[in-house]
């Protein structure tokens, strides 16, 4: 199977992200280098978006079920906003953390392989599958863009108090544009429980902490207008705001609420 | 950002954000502990949950056209409240979330503060009253002063509005029924496991034939002393299938012969077709010099399993397929010499007489010789208004991600 040699193919594309990023950082030396820079990163790109594709064929199913799956399509499409906003901002801290995120996802599926396996339990065969995981996936891929740059001004506040919160405004757009995946995502979700399970939501403790995250989400979108609060309180709620996601996404398997949860697909 | 007005002076801002929702969590808990933990089950069962409805629905818009411009209505309506209403809710699911519901063992302060079934307590129902009050007012208000840019604003909240009342009051009449049907047999009655009230339906359902279709089984290695499964790399297990072969722990495993329904007669296993009749494999496993032989079978509910001892640590055996896809051939008889047949699977539902007819589980004992079906029935007159709040949202979402911060500065109250 593909995914034998997953660890190889993993370097080749951090070695690609690392040199690529290192070239973009160093573009005030050579002009020329950015763009090879560039060309690097959209490589190992390629290079895992062939490495996805091959799995969903070699698995004969989505390869969107366990927990290492979906890393994989963050990594992916962490990368593509890591990309995308550079081309539109030019921020090359932004992209430097986009990378160094997506690269840290493929790091964690090297520390942890997984047993890839092509069973797909009943409740999985359905036509939401897909548009589900990767609504929910581009939702986490953009709010967690959000959250670096919700990290980066509160680090720099605390190391210079006068520092203006002027890159908020970049993190709304990610925020306004991750937040109308994420109740794609939500409501996608509901509409397939209702096939599946016979109820559109059961306060599973999945379905409570993806409404958790939507609350936080929705409360920081609030915050901002007419700036109400203050940038501060509004980088801390986006950092929070984080936390909860990852807390839907991996910390429920491990939380006691959790014993019985149907959104358990990865075996012990 | 709120400059030195006082606290409860026009116009209300945060800080009576923060003193109502702490009176609302503190009320909540208090009625639930001076209660018991009885929680609100009883005072919303059907037909309160339509009169408090329909008392909602009448406040909020009486109070809105005669008092618009009170303090009150002015604050609801507002972004404070709004972002104090979802905290509440936030809070309260929060402990939801940490806390396990339905646990038979939680110790009684937990229940009698209404933390073990929280989606039936008085901190969750003042929670969704107190959103549905400043959604509801805002949706009002921006109805009422209707204007085109603000029509993306006004599907999402209304959307979410619909979508929090419906299924808020709507969840008392859920009906959960299951009805569970031999193979060849034919019924019309069905249970409540939660009351364990039968109830007749409208229709009778025959069950044709229950199908189990199932995966390949795995072969892996099992720690002789331990008993737990081997894995600590990528290919921890193999796939038995006739040629299959695969490298686990560093020993080399080929599937020689697989069969799907097998039983066993001396030393060999044979193809036969009967209930009971058990996966297995021939396989040949080799590591450095050795070079072990044998069959492998992981039995079923009457006959044995047999496993391949490789070494002092490790032996080899088959796990029990897993489920594909199971399927319900059923028939459905209604009143009007009716018949229709369907193929239940997962995912599948089907639909009768406002009845929605799901396959559920079968007898996992027997597995694929279950000679038995699952259903589960479900009504829930709600679910049009549900459904069309969900539609509205989707449309609000495809608003946001379109339009985006366009009109977020503009929108300043």
């Amino acid at each position: 199977m593909v995914l034998t040699h997953f660890p190889q193919h993993a370097i080749v594309i951090l070695s690609l992200w690392t040199i690529g990023i290192l070239l973009i950082i160093s573009g005030k030396y050579n002009k020329t280098y950015p763009k090879i820079g560039q060309a690097l990163l959209i490589s190992g790109i390629i290079w895992l978006s062939i490495l996805l594709t091959n799995l969903w064929i070699s698995l004969e199913r989505p390869p969107l079920r366990t927990l290492g799956e979906t890393r994989l399509w963050y990594s992916t499409f962490l990368a593509v906003v890591g990309i995308l906003f550079y081309w539109r901002w030019k921020y090359y801290w932004f992209v430097a953390y986009c990378f160094f995120m997506a690269g840290l996802f493929l790091i964690l599926n090297i520390i942890f392989p997984e047993n890839f396996n092509k069973s797909l339990m009943p409740a999985l065969h359905s036509p939401w599958f897909v548009p589900h995981v990767i609504v929910y996936i581009i939702a986490y891929a953009l709010l967690g863009a959000s959250s670096i740059i919700a990290f980066k001004q509160i680090f720099d506040n605390y190391l210079n108090k006068n520092n203006r919160f002027n890159l908020l405004k970049l993190a709304d757009n990610l925020v306004y544009i991750g937040f109308a995946f994420l109740t794609l995502g939500l409501l996608f979700g509901a509409l397939w429980a209702k096939e599946a399970w016979g109820h559109y939501w059961t306060w599973d403790p999945k379905e409570t902490w993806a409404f958790l995250t939507w609350a936080v989400y929705l409360i920081y979108i609030h915050s901002r207008i007419g700036n109400s609060f203050r940038e501060k309180t509004a980088s801390w709620i986006l950092a929070f705001g984080f936390v909860i996601l990852l807390m839907c996404w991996f910390g429920v398997n491990y939380l006691p609420s959790a014993t019985n949860s149907v959104h358990t697909y990865s075996q012990q | 950002m709120e400059t030195n007005r006082k606290i409860w002076e026009r116009p209300w801002g945060y800080k009576e954000g923060f003193v109502v929702a702490v009176t609302i969590l503190l009320l909540g808990f208090i009625l639930e502990y001076s209660t018991n933990g009885a929680g609100v089950e009883n005072l919303l069962s059907y037909p309160n949950n339509v009169y408090i409805a329909t008392a909602l629905v009448s406040v909020l818009t009486l109070s809105f056209i005669f008092k618009r411009n009170s303090a009150v209505i002015e604050w609801l309506s507002g972004v404070p409240a709004a972002i104090s209403s979802v905290g509440v809710l936030l809070l309260v699911s929060l402990l939801m979330g940490l806390t396990l519901q339905y646990d038979r063992n939680a110790p009684d302060i937990i229940r009698k503060l209404g933390l073990s079934h929280v989606i039936t307590s008085w901190p969750y129902l003042l929670a969704n009253l107190f959103i549905l009050t400043s959604l509801g007012y805002t949706t009002i208000k921006n109805l009422a002063a209707f204007k085109r840019k603000k029509t993306g604003i006004i599907v999402s909240h209304l959307g979410l509005w619909i979508v929090l009342f419906a299924a808020n009051f709507g969840s008392p009449q859920v009906q959960r029924l299951q009805m569970e049907i031999p193979e060849g047999g034919i019924s019309n009655t069905a249970i409540d496991r939660g009351t364990n009230q039968v109830y007749t339906m409208p229709f009778a359902i025959k069950l044709i034939d229950f199908v189990l279709e199932e995966y390949n089984p795995k072969l892996v290695l099992v720690n002789n002393k331990t008993g737990r499964i081997y894995q600590s790399d990528v290919n921890n297990s193999i796939e038995a299938d006739t040629g299959a072969t695969g490298l686990v722990q560093g020993w080399t495993i080929t599937v020689e012969k697989y069969i799907y329904t097998s039983a066993k007669a001396g030393s060999h296993y044979y193809f036969i077709n009967e209930p009971g009749a058990a996966p297995s494999a021939f396989v040949n496993a080799s590591k450095n010099n050795q070079n072990i032989e044998g069959w492998v079978s992981c039995g079923s509910f009457n006959r044995p399993y047999e496993s391949l001892r490789l070494n002092e640590e490790y032996s080899l055996i088959m796990l029990f397929p897993e489920p594909k896809e199971f399927t319900s051939i059923i028939e459905i008889f209604r009143d009007d010499e009716d018949k229709e047949t369907v193929h239940l699977q997962v995912n599948k539902p089907t639909k009768s007489d406002g009845w929605k007819i799901y396959q559920l589980s079968y007898d996992s004992e027997l597995g694929r010789w279950s000679n038995v079906t699952v259903l589960e029935l479900i009504k829930d007159p709600w679910l049009p208004l549900v459904y069309f709040g969900i539609f509205l949202m989707l449309a609000g979402a495809v608003y946001i991600f379109w339009v985006g911060s366009k009109n977020r500065s503009t929108n300043n109250n």
